[in-house]
């Protein structure tokens, strides 16, 4: 049997299916951390979703069928999660997709991860932003700043923060495009 | 929808910043497009991906920063891990990621709220990880790669809230030397003349330049308020501030509500926030930095390093080193304020232009942008290419033209792409992200208008071609395809997002307001 992310290995006891489902888990960890976070984009929740998500993966790991998706499984499990974190928005964020977009988002949600290729090239990619876009990413992702306290930090307008993230992620995603085409 | 209307909607959803109706829109999308939802996907994978990247990141040097009483925290908890009394807890294993926050806190509290013992694989590693964390972190104290900032032990003295008032003298002791697009509320300083050392000043927008009774130079940034009530002495109740004190006026210092800066002989920077700390970054020499209700000792900040100052809290906690980007935020200088454009994208500037712009003699394989002519006065109206903020105007035959009034004072420079040893078609598209200090007025394509503007907005001594360069190509549906040819002008009126796509030359000229003679700070 091929040892590919969402194919475990059959035929084992149940400890062992158990840590069969933990290695899954923290193999495919990346996407879905991406799944939650898609759905519910407010960071400080995302982990405690996930967090959540695992216990539940654990807990139920004897009904996961090896061989079968397991992306697909814990996607199910997520969504549950989410919902119910979402009625923990309030307050914290007024954009919140409709439950039925939800769902065909689910039913549409991605089963590859991203690989350590994209990781690498988004690296480069970032270093080759332009000064004020590179130090826009890092406010906005390694300081984790809301764009309204990024204008407040730098005295900025807010729709300045807003132009030049826009573009920062259009570079960055057309530049990742170009890196992984170029090493296939 | 439009592709690129489709991928704002996506940053406004990340960035919680779609209003109800753009939210609809969003979801209809998303509702009913398939192709909508896997680009939401990939957008969003991206985004997490940033996230990830991150706070691996952060972890690293997070890791590189914990002071040494964490470190002993960590070895109790792993030596609470330890104990066989808890072999009986049944909780399932965690898998552990360094976060944002002081990373191995954060991992121990969660250890110990979900760790299982009777888990080999996951206690091991668990354990295992942590305790690689605090080996790397103690060779790293013992090898000097972590530094503790330097604590003097003479400290400046600093008046406490306790003091009596100072006097505030009659004398002025600064003078506003330059400005550019101020804005003042209340009272504003007449230009080449000096402050009242009685009054609070408060500059809400613009750049303005103030030169010590003592030599130092001060730039401010608004919003700013702030008053000189003594010699080498400024009050910052809030803005930026970027001091070059000169070895006459050593001992210059900024008081800011979070704490005190002293000059030792340097350039830097501060930043006032009054809702946070003050933030303090030095280019050259020393400063010495104390926060205020604190019983500390001043704590030197020596070049390429910066810190934090917070009421009651020690500052030495705070030096880091500086980011070229930190660097570059303060120090730009008064001709980057008034007249360089900021370039970004697969662009480059070039504040001098060749000495020739024909076919093959300036290639590169991304934009050019050129400095031109500048401050010239229009003696005849100039026509351009009409751009609304916020929307894509093709470049191509039919786009609406405006005229800009005779007696405007402009600049000019040339957005040039002349792609390195190609001659036939299929090449990808560039992209150049342009904000300039002025007003864009417009811009020019049309490679007959550019021949006839070259001449008055071009660079002297720049050889320009005589010959017909191709046009923009044109095509029935610009906004779908990503190699149409489009000039978008945001918002601000001062920021141009250029795509280029071409086999041979293409230039567009852009025309932007001069600002050269924004000397004087207008009036609110």
């Amino acid at each position: 049997m091929n040892d590919s992310p969402n194919n475990p290995p059959q035929d084992h006891n149940q400890p062992e299916r158990r840590e069969d489902v933990q290695r899954l888990f923290m193999r495919n960890a990346s996407v879905i951390r991406g799944f939650i976070y898609s759905l519910l984009p407010v960071r400080e929740l995302v982990d405690d979703v996930f967090h959540d998500v695992f216990l539940v993966v654990i807990a139920k790991a004897d009904s996961f069928e090896p061989g079968t998706d397991f992306l697909a499984w814990v996607y199910v499990i997520s969504r549950h999660k989410v919902l119910q974190a979402m009625t923990k928005l309030r307050g914290k964020r007024t954009n919140v997709l409709a439950p039925e977009v939800m769902e065909s988002l689910i039913a549409d949600a991605p089963t590859e991860a991203f690989n350590e290729d994209t990781v690498d090239a988004l690296k480069l990619c970032i270093e080759s932003l332009a000064p004020a876009a590179r130090r826009m990413v890092q406010l906005r992702y390694e300081e984790a700043l809301k764009p309204a306290q990024i204008a407040e930090r730098l005295n900025i307008g807010a729709d300045s923060i807003y132009v030049t993230l826009s573009r920062a992620r259009a570079m960055l995603r057309r530049c990742i495009r170009q890196r992984l085409s170029a090493a296939q | 929808m439009d592709i690129q209307t489709f991928d704002n909607l996506i940053d406004g959803y990340l960035d919680d910043r779609l209003s109800a109706d753009e939210l609809a829109v969003l979801n209809d999308a998303l509702g009913l497009s398939a192709e909508a939802r896997k680009r939401f996907w990939d957008q969003t994978q991206m985004e997490a991906a940033l996230i990830e990247l991150a706070e691996r990141k952060v972890g690293e040097a997070a890791s590189h920063r914990l002071a040494a009483e964490d470190a002993i925290q960590i070895l109790r908890q792993l030596e609470e891990l330890a104990n066989p009394d808890l072999r009986e807890v049944e909780l399932p294993p965690l898998p552990i990621r360094i976060g944002r926050e002081n990373p191995l806190i954060r991992a121990t509290k969660r250890m110990n709220q979900w760790v299982t013992l009777s888990g080999p694989i996951t206690r091991s590693l668990a354990a295992a990880a942590v305790i690689g964390i605090v080996v790397l972190l103690g060779w790293q104290l013992l090898n000097g790669s972590v530094t503790p900032p330097i604590a003097e032990t003479n400290p400046t003295p600093k008046q406490t809230d306790d003091a009596p008032p100072k006097p505030i003298p009659q004398r002025a002791h600064a003078m506003l030397t330059r400005s550019f697009d101020a804005v003042w509320t209340g009272t504003a300083p007449p230009m080449g003349q000096s402050l009242d050392p009685a009054v609070q000043y408060s500059l809400t927008r613009g750049t303005v330049e103030l030169k010590m009774s003592t030599g130092a130079t001060v730039k401010l940034q608004a919003p700013a308020r702030f008053a000189i009530h003594e010699r080498n002495l400024i009050d910052l109740e809030q803005g930026r501030a970027y001091a070059a004190v000169p070895e006459q006026a050593i001992g210059f210092a900024i008081d800011t509500p979070q704490g005190r800066i002293v000059d030792l002989g340097t350039e830097f920077g501060v930043r006032v926030n009054p809702r946070g700390p003050a933030e303090v970054v030095v280019f050259k020499g020393l400063v010495e930095a104390v926060a205020a209700d604190t019983t500390d000792e001043p704590v030197k900040i020596p070049a390429n390093f910066g810190g934090q100052l917070q009421r009651g809290q020690p500052v030495a906690n705070t030096i880091q080193q500086l980011s070229a980007f930190d660097i570059d935020l303060y120090t730009r200088s008064w001709e980057d304020v008034v007249y360089h454009p900021e370039v970004g994208g697969d662009a480059v500037y070039h504040p001098q232009a060749p000495a020739s712009l024909l076919d093959n003699a300036f290639e590169a394989d991304h934009i050019q942008v050129v400095a031109e002519a500048r401050g010239v006065v229009l003696q005849a109206p100039l026509s351009v290419i009409k751009l609304s903020p916020g929307y894509g105007k093709q470049l191509a035959g039919g786009a609406q033209h405006t005229d800009i009034p005779a007696g405007t004072k402009v600049n000019a420079f040339l957005v040039h792409l002349d792609r390195t040893g190609v001659t036939g078609l299929g090449v990808d598209a560039v992209v150049a992200e342009l904000t300039f200090p002025g007003e864009v007025l417009g811009v020019i394509s049309e490679h007959r208008p550019l021949l006839a503007s070259d001449s008055i907005l071009g660079a002297e001594n720049t050889r320009y071609p005589a010959q017909n360069q191709p046009s923009f190509r044109a095509t029935s549906d610009p906004f779908n395809s990503p190699t149409v040819e489009t000039v978008r002008l945001e918002t601000d009126r001062r920021s141009l997002r250029v795509t280029m796509i071409t086999s041979n030359v293409d230039a567009i000229r852009v025309i932007v307001r001069n600002t050269d003679d924004d000397e004087k700070p207008l009036q609110p």
